[in-house]
């Protein structure tokens, strides 16, 4: 049996498919890993691409060629493919650092606990710099009772697609299956398997590289708007989702800072006020307010979300941008006036 | 069909970049050539001890001029008295003077058929747009306090230097787009070595002069380089040719300490060579980071001797400068890529994510990597533990040969002449 399954959803990346692979395929570890990579109806060169490397790899590479169907979908189907003990997802612009990849899957070998979390960077590659996300209360090869940690401990972060492993059989009984033609999709990831997970164990190797080539590709501040919808629904599944589990406690602080992105894309975001965004964050917010009052409470600690609230937000119809940069600097000027 | 007139200020044995792509393109072209240059003056050079092999079909002609502001006039005058003898002339920057020579050419003949080759662009170098700044260091967006804003001091400092310094500066760069654009505007063919070049540069000209370009690769000439000696005790990588602030190999540095960090053996397994120019910073970051038994900054060598090197390395590593500020795209191909291509050895390139080098180095099989220490140092964990080497598209290799980039040539000047060589 396999030790790990790296699943690669690929659409149009054909030009970065090189550095990823590269990342992957050494040879002291081939024996351990499967790469399932699913071309996702890719319009480039990528498909011939990865049947190359599954010809030259053919114990290690398994190449799937799908309609495009999103990167929820190429999951869920390199999901049903896996056969490794162990499952990760490496998206295909994105690479492993190679060393701490080896020694990770080494590890892997003997490894019992249900969920393995590493660390993991953003390279800002336009400009040459890189941001180390690491886990700096958690020990390095300690294995957690999952009920049992302190939030504390995870000092404001949670499992993402970037930083965990998980048992393959784990997401399969969990029943994780991400919606299909949806943006954000990965908050799903980071929240369906969490419920079927009892330990967790953290190994100090910081493995994902998180490509970011633009500068606006970081906040994706114009794809944020013109998906809104698609963040919507995720939210919505995740808040329907979680109500009345046991890991609540978890689920709530990842629901936390998710809202607080929604926020954000209607009441700081637009350059100019909308109309259309005005209805639909009232209407959220009303369903918010309906479906969780805690969490609902728990969103105006943020002032930007309490001030827009207070005044219906009216802003979001006229200039979101001037308002959020009034409350900014109102904020500031109390703050050094000790008045807040 | 007569002899084809060259003006190049560059061209063996004063050697620089666009001398010797000159020099392999004519070579191996099906025309015969005359090539006005020089070579009282060396400035900007490789130096001019280098003498390569001259090729059959081409004369050179040695201006007595010292100076780039006498050659050109020089080149005007030779043509006045040879103006019966040609019927095709080329230009080739930089310098730009040369093309100075084709606009006034033209006037005295204008039915010759001139092409006008482009190194590097003459407007809106995204190298010089690097060093200016628009920006007043006296605007109201610097001011510290409201009472700088309204300080009479500041807002004269302000306007001084919108009228001295900025207009100065504004005055030569649209002297600069001047000329690039009368060159377009008047000359019959112009040679781009991109796509990306002539993108770049087009977008500040207001006509539509797409039907006159052509993009010619930079290339090689298999017959200028030696026998590949034996194979290395150490892993070998060679960077051959000039290193700034800007074009930096900081991030490898960098990664490379990274690894001397993890590996105290690392010197006996793998070895940097610089033949050239680099930063003061970089050399300092050698120095500091205890790298002199792994990283070597030598002198710069002659043009025969870097393809020497270049032919004896397990590894050549290419570096361009992160221009992102200016432009998305790279917009320079380096002549010594193409060496580099002919040399037949793996190449390790540092440069933007899209442009010219990526292009080429991602479709020839290279390592190609942006600014990442991260993706660098992965690289060269993988080339010095695992072995790791690229395989290279041997068909598209080809393309960069000098007889392959004469032929597209030569088919530029029958479609201007109409005439077969």
């Amino acid at each position: 049996m396999k030790v790990l399954t790296v699943a690669v959803p690929v659409y149009n990346t054909e030009k970065y498919l090189k550095r990823c692979f590269d990342s992957l395929l050494i040879d002291e570890v081939l024996n351990d890993i499967e790469i399932v990579t699913v071309n996702d109806g890719s319009k480039d060169g990528s498909l011939a691409l990865l049947k190359e490397y599954g010809d030259k790899y053919p114990e290690t590479v398994v190449v799937v060629d799908k309609e495009n169907g999103g990167h929820g979908s190429a999951v869920n189907a390199a999901l049903d493919k896996a056969s490794g003990k162990y499952f990760r997802v490496l998206d295909s612009d994105d690479w492993v650092s190679s060393e701490d990849f080896v020694r990770l899957v080494k590890k892997l070998r003997e490894e019992v606990a249900d969920l393995v979390i590493t660390n993991y960077s953003k390279e800002f590659v336009y400009d040459g710099r890189t941001e180390k996300n690491e886990w700096k209360n958690l020990e390095d090869g300690k294995e957690y009772i999952f009920d049992e940690i302190n939030l504390e401990l995870l000092d404001k972060e949670y499992f993402v697609m970037a930083n965990s492993v998980y048992k393959t059989d784990v997401l399969k009984q969990s029943g994780l299956r991400l919606m299909e033609k949806t943006f954000y999709v990965d908050m799903q990831f980071n929240v369906v398997p969490i419920t079927r997970v009892r330990t967790f164990r953290y190994y100090d190797l910081d493995i994902y590289r998180y490509f970011i080539g633009r500068p606006d590709q970081s906040m994706n501040l114009d794809n944020f708007i013109r998906n809104r919808t698609n963040h919507e629904k995720v939210v919505k599944f995740i808040i329907e989702f979680y109500t009345g589990l046991e890991k609540e406690f978890y689920i709530r602080l990842i629901l936390f800072y998710t809202l607080i992105t929604h926020y954000y894309i209607y009441c700081y975001y637009p350059k100019k006020g909308s109309k259309e965004m005005y209805k639909e964050i009232k209407a959220f917010d009303v369903f918010l307010k309906n479906k969780d009052l805690q969490l609902y409470k728990m969103m105006n600690s943020i002032g930007q979300i309490r001030y827009n609230r207070k005044l219906k937000f009216i802003f979001v119809k006229i200039s979101p941008r001037f308002f959020s940069r009034l409350v900014q600097k109102v904020g500031t000027a109390l703050k050094k006036k000790g008045l807040k | 069909m007569n002899r084809i007139l060259v003006f190049s200020w560059f061209y063996p044995p004063v050697n620089s970049s666009e001398g010797l792509v000159t020099y392999k393109l004519i070579k191996a072209s099906g025309y015969s050539y005359d090539v006005f240059t020089q070579k009282n003056n060396d400035l900007w050079s490789y130096g001019k001890e280098d003498y390569l092999p001259a090729p059959d079909n081409v004369n050179s002609i040695y201006a007595k001029a010292e100076t780039i502001d006498e050659w050109w006039k020089e080149g005007v005058e030779y043509f006045k008295k040879n103006a019966d003898k040609y019927d095709v002339i080329m230009t080739r920057s930089m310098p730009p003077e040369s093309h100075k020579i084709g606009l006034e050419i033209k006037k005295i003949k204008p039915e010759i058929k001139w092409l006008a080759s482009f190194g590097d662009p003459i407007a809106n170098n995204p190298y010089t747009l690097m060093f200016v700044s628009f920006e007043s260091p006296h605007s109201r967006k610097n001011c510290r306090n409201i009472l700088g804003v309204f300080s009479p001091k500041r807002i004269i400092r302000n306007i001084l230097f919108h009228l001295k310094t900025l207009a100065s500066t504004k005055k030569t760069l649209k002297k600069e787009e001047d000329l690039q654009n009368s060159i377009f505007a008047v000359c019959d063919r112009i040679i781009f070595n991109s796509d990306n070049q002539k993108e770049y540069m087009f977008n500040s000209f207001n006509g539509d002069c797409n039907g006159k370009a052509f993009v010619l690769n930079h290339s090689f000439d298999p017959l200028l380089f030696p026998e590949k000696k034996k194979p290395n005790k150490v892993k070998t990588m060679s960077y051959v040719g000039h290193l700034d602030n800007i074009r930096t190999p900081k991030l490898l540095l960098e990664a490379l300490s990274e690894l001397a960090e993890e590996d105290k053996e690392l010197a006996s397994k793998f070895h940097l060579d610089f033949y050239g120019d680099l930063s003061d910073y970089d050399k300092l970051f050698i120095m500091n980071n205890e790298l002199c038994d792994i990283v070597s900054v030598r002198k710069p060598v002659s043009y025969l001797d870097s393809l020497k090197i270049m032919k004896n390395s397990d590894w050549l590593l290419h570096v361009d400068g992160n221009i992102t500020q200016i432009t998305p795209k790279n917009i320079f191909f380096a002549a010594k890529l193409a060496d580099y291509i002919g040399a037949k050895n793996p190449i390790f390139g540092i440069t933007m994510q899209n442009g010219v080098s990526a292009d080429i180095m991602n479709r020839l099989g290279s390592v190609c990597v942006s600014y990442s220490k991260s993706e660098i140092k992965n690289y060269l964990w993988l080339i010095i533990y695992k072995g790791y080497t690229v395989t290279t598209n041997e068909e598209y290799r080809f393309e960069f040969s000098n007889k392959a980039v004469a032929d597209k040539f030569d088919g530029v000047v029958r479609s201007l002449t109409g005439k077969e060589d």
